[in-house]
């Protein structure tokens, strides 16, 4: 794997863009979407909710993603009960539950990204959906998609259909621009 | 126990954890921890309720509205049958300590990373936080576990706290009554069983989150890589039938000489892998019992591969005087063959 380009993704234009995939290309979609955004865009923030940001950050290096001016907010490294390691482009939420602090983080985090063309990925509403429920991520969604238009950040929100709660995709597609799959 | 049937336990469970440990990985990879640190736990919770009523119907007494000793009656029952010593600290009803002075999954996951660490640690915490609470009968009246120290960490021993939701006394409470350990060869086998059981229940898990394709990739890729290692650890020799019975013998499976291979007679791992399925709906679980099977295939492929190069093992499913039996054939690789995978 070390090495390896990504594979290419027809990157739409619309600003918010739901990334609904499946378990066997989860891996895969991941540094597909970050390839892509890290291409148009200037720099941004990655949401890590379902891996942990060192290993999606070694993910995505062997995939050829330049990770010059991003940075990561890792939410589910606490859960597990490992120590943070301090780096400077990682933060750490102590749990995917405190859903506001994670957009707050998130909006701080993308006014340091240099540059006028942002990005915002994350990874994953379904893990998210795990821990809070599908009513709340579906609000926690709305919430992200109008700040993220109201700051002019370009919105990645990864979906993994197969393990998604029940009705988690139909509660979040009509808050998107567009939809993919990958 | 004589000399080579310990070597039998030890083999066939080191095998299965070595196995599990291996699927995590690949679980990790796949789902990411996130979807399994909120998934998994619940399942195994499952697991240690089913675990608790198995024991209750075979002969294992005890009453969890007692006091949280009580409580911890079946997870002290495994503790006995997979030898894993342990000690009470604390011991009313209030709360109990139990200290595990072992790990029994430190050789297979002592070199993992952080996160297989923790899961493990998470998923025994959450076998038993099911157990304690497997017979109780409203959830106020039941136990919450907490698991304060871990030896894959380099703690001297894992401690699990199990505290009374309700106010029990704070008065010195007694393990329930379990039957007479069963003899030595008997118990090597339900440790095995045992393990079996967890391993099973990680494939079902898995069954109910990828797709069956992806499910098998990991389960026979993992198998073969378990049976090289079984290999690498035992060093069989001679051609592949001898190295498949001998690898069949030193996993603890009961054989007789079949006309072209091994008709294996008893298999450690069957009861643990039924009773893991069965509360699963029956198309997953009969896919999970698949698996299971083309694990074994795929384990003994992995050590006869490192012996004498690449093979294919097929079983075929035949009746004996006792029951059901399994005929193991090995094949060379390529061959265009008939039988199970």
């Amino acid at each position: 794997m070390s090495g390896m380009a990504s594979p290419d993704l027809d990157w739409p234009d619309e600003r918010m863009v739901l990334v609904v995939t499946d378990g066997a290309h989860y891996r895969e979609a991941v540094p597909r979407v970050a390839a892509a955004l890290t291409r148009r865009c200037h720099g941004g923030v990655v949401i890590a909710a379902n891996r942990p940001a060192q290993m999606l950050r070694q993910t995505l290096r062997e995939h050829g993603v330049d990770l010059s001016g991003v940075s990561f907010i890792d939410c589910i490294s606490s859960v597990a009960g490992l120590p943070p390691t301090p780096e400077r482009d990682v933060q750490y939420i102590e749990s995917p539950t405190m859903l506001e602090k994670m957009g707050l983080r998130a909006e701080r985090a993308l006014t340091g990204v240099p540059g006028t063309k942002r990005f915002l990925i994350l990874d994953s509403l379904s893990t998210l959906a795990m821990y809070n429920g599908v009513a709340a991520v579906a609000e926690f969604t709305h919430n992200v998609a109008t700040r993220m238009r109201l700051l002019d950040v370009e919105g990645a929100l990864i979906l993994v259909e197969n393990v998604a709660e029940p009705g988690l995709l139909d509660a979040v597609r009509p808050l998107f621009d567009r939809t993919i799959e990958a | 126990m004589a000399p080579g049937q310990q070597v039998t336990a030890l083999e066939g469970a080191r095998t299965v954890l070595d196995l599990t440990a291996m699927l995590m990985e690949a679980a990790f990879e796949e789902l990411g921890e996130g979807t399994i640190l909120a998934s998994m736990p619940g399942y195994l919770e499952r697991f240690g309720e089913d675990n608790a009523r198995y024991l209750a119907k075979h002969g294992t007494r005890w009453d969890p509205a007692q006091g949280a000793v009580a409580a911890l009656t079946p997870m002290n029952v495994v503790s006995r049958l997979t030898g894993t010593p342990f000690t009470m600290v604390e011991a009313t009803r209030r709360q109990a300590v139990k200290r595990l002075h072992a790990c029994e999954f430190q050789e297979a996951f002592a070199d993992r990373g952080g996160f297989p660490r923790t899961m493990i640690c998470q998923l025994h915490g959450a076998a038993y936080q099911g157990s304690v609470n497997g017979l109780v009968e409203r959830p106020e009246d039941g136990y919450d576990v907490e698991v304060r120290s871990r030896i894959l960490f380099g703690d001297g021993h894992c401690d699990f706290c199990v505290r009374s939701r309700s106010e029990r006394p704070d008065t010195p409470d007694q393990e329930g009554e379990s039957p007479s350990p069963p003899p030595e060869e008997e118990l090597a086998a339900l440790n095995v069983d045992f393990y079996a059981f967890i391993l099973a229940s990680f494939v079902d898990y898995m069954e109910a989150m990828l797709p069956p394709e992806r499910v098998a990739a990991h389960v026979l890729g993992s198998a073969r890589q378990a049976g090289s290692r079984l290999q690498g650890r035992r060093g069989f020799r001679g051609d592949a039938g001898t190295v498949l019975r001998d690898v069949l013998h030193a996993t603890g499976h009961r054989f007789a000489e079949g006309a072209r291979g091994a008709l294996v007679t008893y298999c450690p791992n069957e009861r643990g892998i039924r009773d893991a399925t069965r509360r699963s709906p029956p198309e997953r679980a009969a896919e999970a019992r698949r698996q299971a099977g083309r694990m074994c295939a795929a384990i003994l492929e992995g050590a006869i591969a490192e012996a004498v190069g690449p093979v294919r093992v097929r079983r075929e499913r035949t009746e004996h005087a006792g029951g059901t039996a399994w005929h193991y054939r090995v094949e060379p690789e390529g061959a265009a063959g008939e039988g199970e995978r």
